[in-house]
């Protein structure tokens, strides 16, 4: 320790009793693998997008008012532009590093909410979701949701063209609610879209009200995490229900999670130098009524792009009282029920094995029949819902036309993903049935059944014996 | 009917012609040529007619049938067709077709400016065509975007960048397009595309497109050459650039491991190759 | 605390690094060059320089300053792999009291179920009426757009629209005289090739020119794109596709509804106008 380090430190120890505690902290164990490090990445990404977007916040304008643009930009010199798209511009074209932290802020989005994607796919392929930590997934799936919103309010603030066209779909979206939409969007939008509140409002939600949301969530996901600790990937010779085999926080996943922000960071800008995935200028400013053939959402909203492109026509009332349309059903519906599927998992696992107490140690997917075929049932779903969103691009690279490339993914999304599902829940259940075992109902007889195999095997077990005993 | 209508269409484009030279005398740069081929010229220009056109078309312009049975438009005698349009489908490459000549999608230009000039005024001469090839003069980018976010982008993208337009068929790209094409293919309206005359799109507001497509064309792009990504494009980027972060993940925390095999194989967990090599030092000690 | 069993490592394997001078190099070199980078970095953004450059001097302090920082710890510490004891949830404490002090006396559980009720009520009470200020009743707003009898079809210019002032197979945007990017209202306006048929409205169509709403039916999209020769209107948002020729019915896609048709007359100097609102719903279905 640095002599002005430890001076700092012996000052506010005197005070505040922190040697006891910080030991406490240095010394928690954290189990290492690399995919326990994709919740870092969305945390850090979080980070970066906050540490950008109060940069961007000093210069963005959150109004549609017509403003002439003044700045270097050719095409927009003396034209009257919407507020919002105009300090885009300047900011882009007229701030220095404008452009950079703008780029840097949606890398940082798109790996907010992939990291946080692929955090959950972890969490859920491995059973990391099981009693104790039903809540803390919950929690997960709820942060996940705010982060679409905040990448789609984050779409929408430039005003551009296609921000406007997503927001007139989201609008539609919300007035096809039965019975109470046009109720619900005009509270949302202010009234009969295009209101000059949707870009405020919009702008509240996406630097106050959303960011608040998570930020928040965030903290109590990580507090729950440090309270119920973390799970682990079984480990030969060490009783993983009661015990934490890893690497102390100091030195070891400090050096790890120090590297990786600052890798990240330097990732996120090499890519903003190199990919312009948030330049707006060509894309222009959106006015009611225009629209341009390249319409299509962010990545993360592409599965209900695509379910809304292959949905069939459909709109009916039922007794003139409310009326049940295409946008609801594959728009909020559809969602709906991935979402709701996702949630209840834990229970129906539960349910379905009768599993008892709680769990620690993580668990192939193959070992659990329902599990694996939920997983690719429902990941395969949405993927092809996302790939059918592509369907113009894949139409014109491919040459075939739309329409069959939508009757495609109408068959497909129907017919592969249950098909899928079953295929692989058939083969885990042989598999099971080939080790002649069935699935534990609680973590001892997995590891009853896991010690019995290995001794039958007659494999050593490489960690030493006396391990778990030695402890207290 | 239709041909009636389209007679009338190829009138427009003659009057409209017509009053652009009216124009050009009064300073508007835009001027209707014409072309009188001399006589090595109009050998050369039938050889080509003969070689790479006549074999759908017919000698004598009466179109027909191509060998697959698809409708061949006449040539001779067809209201449909103008100066313009002729000069346009060659320019684009929809004639003479490098492959399926009903494929609208942007494909490869097989005969270049002369020979495009040679044939324009042969066949002109030879089946009587109306109207003339136009020029364009200096525009403004600034109204040329906004008249192209009113009534082009809904078809070829904000950017011109081309896309999908149903039932087999897609809406070229019209960057990198020279402004004589735009010109020509705002008038004719051809194949799926509607036709806007002058009262819609004034020849001032065409030079104004042309302007604007071309600042679009010369956008600076990023190291990698990249302009405005569409957001497929873009979320194929965000994949891989995903892919280099977990790959750095791998860096950091050692390699990906599947479960252990319930028979007894390895732990999941990884270690970096560094780490490895230090145990495996330290293991014959131990 | 120091003498807190629960506060100390229990160390399961300990592996020391080599002592490399390499690494010591390697640590000194990079955080130089991170430095190095921050420099550039610092210089080359206020001055207006070029992004590539400020923005890979960035990225490359960055990385390099990750290499330093990983460098130091794995040279500078053992590896060290440690346990932990879980923490079990303690069945003898599952009675224990969340606090010691009661409430007074027998137990009255109306007065806990009213407080709680009413509670409840108290919070929707004053939290829902701000929620209704929100935006106005929608009303009869989404059942009319405005188009009234004898308003005139305008360009977005503004200026007035003749039949004649559209090419061949041509299509324009437009929109109603004083209400220019009202978005529900906009509408299409063709002159078809071909003379519409059923179930086009006959009464409504000036010399071949028809005109829908440009408000798709299925999620709101402005249906631009037409395929003249197809006759089709195909909307870049979805790909529904209608048909102009027979009163814009869907053909493909998701959209379930006909664009509404605008009922279209002359005024007496030639100019197009609206007749009457549009007799069907406008846009996407709403309740």
């Amino acid at each position: 320790m640095t002599p002005l380090f430890s001076l700092l430190f012996d000052t506010l120890d005197a005070r505040l009793k922190l040697r006891g505690p910080s030991r406490k902290v240095a010394n928690k164990v954290f189990p290492h693998n690399w995919s326990f490090l994709l919740g870092e990445v969305a945390l850090f990404s979080l980070v970066v997008l906050v540490a950008t977007g109060i940069f961007l916040t000093m210069f963005y304008r959150p109004s549609t008012e017509a403003t002439v643009y003044n700045g270097s930009y050719e095409l927009y010199q003396g034209a009257q532009l919407p507020a919002a798209f105009e300090s885009i511009l300047r900011l882009s074209h007229d701030v220095p590093g404008g452009l950079l932290f703008r780029r840097i802020h949606r890398g940082a989005s798109h790996l907010f909410i992939a990291a946080s994607v692929l955090h959950m796919l972890r969490i859920l392929l491995t059973g990391a979701f099981r009693r104790p930590r039903e809540v803390n997934y919950h929690l997960g799936i709820g942060l996940i949701t705010f982060a679409f919103v905040a990448g789609f309010t984050g779409y929408s603030l430039p005003y551009d063209s296609l921000a406007g066209t997503g927001i007139r779909i989201a609008y539609s979206e919300l007035l096809s609610l039965p019975l109470i939409g046009d109720r619900v969007a005009f509270w949302i939008f202010g009234g009969d879209f295009p209101t000059g509140d949707v870009i405020p409002r919009f702008f509240v939600f996406h630097v106050l009200v959303v960011p608040g949301l998570i930020i928040a969530m965030v903290s109590l996901h990580l507090a729950l995490v440090a309270r119920q600790r973390h799970t682990q990937f079984p480990v030969r010779g060490v009783d993983g229900h009661k015990f934490i085999l890893g690497k102390p926080l100091w030195p070891a996943q400090f050096a790890e999670s120090a590297t990786l922000v600052l890798w990240m960071a330097g990732l996120l800008t090499a890519a903003a130098v190199f990919i312009p995935w948030s330049d707006v200028a060509l894309l222009g400013p959106y006015v009611p009524g225009e629209v341009g053939n390249n319409a299509q959402p962010d990545w993360f909203m592409f599965w209900i792009d695509g379910a809304l492109r292959i949905f069939p026509p459909l709109e009916f009332s039922v007794f003139g009282l409310l009326t049940v349309s295409g946008p609801f059903v594959a728009g909020i519906l559809l969602p709906g029920f991935v979402f709701t599927a996702l949630a209840a998992y834990p229970f129906a696992e539960r349910r379905r094995y009768g599993l008892r107490g709680d769990w620690h140690v993580l668990t192939n997917p193959l070992e659990i029949p329902l599990r694996a075929g939920f997983m690719l049932g429902i990941w395969s779903f949405v993927l092809l819902l996302s790939a059918a969103a592509t369907s113009d691009i894949l139409s014109r690279l491919t040459g075939v036309s739309i329409e069959n490339v939508l009757w495609f993914f109408r068959i497909t999304c129907v017919l592969l993903p249950p098909l899928l599902g079953l295929a692989i829940n058939r083969y885990a259940k042989r598999r099971l049935a080939r080790h002649s075992r069935t699935v534990a109902r609680s973590e001892q007889e997995a590891q009853v059944a896991a010690a019995s195999t290995e001794v039958a095997a007659g494999s050593k077990p490489k960690q030493p014996a006396q391990a778990p005993g030695s402890a207290p | 009917m239709s041909r009636r209508h389209r007679a009338l269409l190829g009138w427009a484009v003659v009057v409209a012609a017509g009053v652009a030279s009216l124009m050009a005398q009064l300073g508007r740069p835009a001027v209707a040529q014409t072309e009188q081929l001399t006589s090595a010229e109009r050998t050369r220009a039938g050889i080509i007619y003969a070689s790479q056109c006549a074999t759908c078309h017919g000698a004598e312009g009466t179109g027909g049938v191509t060998p697959a049975g698809d409708p061949v438009p006449a040539l001779a005698g067809n209201p449909d067709v103008t100066v313009p349009y002729v000069d346009l489908v060659m320019r684009v490459g929809r004639m003479p077709p490098a492959g399926d000549p009903y494929d609208n999608r942007s494909r490869e230009v097989l005969l270049d400016a002369e020979q495009r000039r040679l044939v324009t005024a042969y066949v002109a001469e030879e089946f009587d065509l109306g109207g003339s090839v136009p020029t364009v003069g200096e525009g403004n980018p600034v109204t040329g975007r906004e008249v192209f976010a009113a009534n082009c982008a809904q078809c070829h993208g904000s950017s011109g960048a081309g896309g999908v337009a149903g039932a087999g068929a897609w809406t070229p790209p019209v960057v990198n397009t020279d402004p004589v094409t735009i010109a020509e293919a705002i008038r004719v309206g051809p194949f799926q595309m509607p036709g806007f005359n002058n009262q819609q799109i004034t020849d001032a507001e065409i030079a104004d497109i042309a302007a604007f497509l071309e600042v679009v064309s010369e956008e600076a792009g990023t190291p990698a050459g990249l302009v405005e990504l569409n957001p497929v494009y873009a979320s194929g980027f965000a994949a891989l650039f995903v892919g280099i972060v977990v790959i750095s993940l791998f860096i950091i925390a050692g390699r990906p491991k599947w479960f252990p095999d319930p028979s007894g194989q390895p732990t999941g967990r990884g270690l970096s190759r560094r780490q490895r090599k230090a145990r495996a030092e330290q293991e014959p000690a131990a | 605390m120091s003498d807190d069993p629960k506060a100390e490592l229990r160390v399961i394997s300990r592996t020391e690094p080599p002592a490399s001078k390499l690494n010591d190099s390697i640590v000194v070199l990079t955080a130089g060059g991170a430095v190095l980078c921050a420099l550039v970095f610092a210089v080359a953004l206020p001055l207006g320089g070029p992004l590539p450059l400020y923005g890979g001097a960035l990225s490359l302090g960055l990385l390099l300053f990750g290499v330093a920082i990983r460098r130091y710890f794995t040279d500078r510490f053992p590896d060290i792999e440690a346990i932990e004891l879980r923490e079990i949830p303690d069945p003898d404490h599952a009675d224990e009291p969340l606090s010691d002090v009661e409430a007074l006396g027998p137990r009255r559980s109306f007065l806990k179920r009213a407080l709680i009720a009413s509670g409840a009520l108290f919070g929707i009470g004053i939290a829902a009426p701000p929620i209704a200020s929100l935006g106005p009743a929608p009303g009869g707003t989404l059942l009319r757009t405005a188009w009234r009898p004898g308003v005139r079809l305008v360009t977005n210019e503004g200026l007035p629209v003749q039949p004649d002032d559209l090419a061949m197979g041509g299509i324009a945007s437009i929109w109603p005289q004083d209400a220019i990017g009202q978005e529900r209202s906009s509408v299409l306006l063709l002159r078809l090739t071909t003379p519409p048929v059923a179930p086009t409205n006959l009464d409504w169509v000036v010399d071949n020119v028809v005109a829908y709403s440009k408000v798709c039916t299925h999620a709101g999209c402005p249906v631009a794109l037409y395929r003249e020769q197809d006759d089709a209107l195909f909307c870049p948002c979805h790909q529904s596709t209608f048909d102009p020729s027979r009163g814009a019915v869907p053909t493909f896609g998701p959209a379930a509804r006909a664009l509404p048709q605008l009922p279209l007359g002359l005024d007496d100097q030639g100019y197009l106008v609206a007749l009457d609102d549009f007799q069907a719903q406008v846009g996407p279905a709403f309740d």
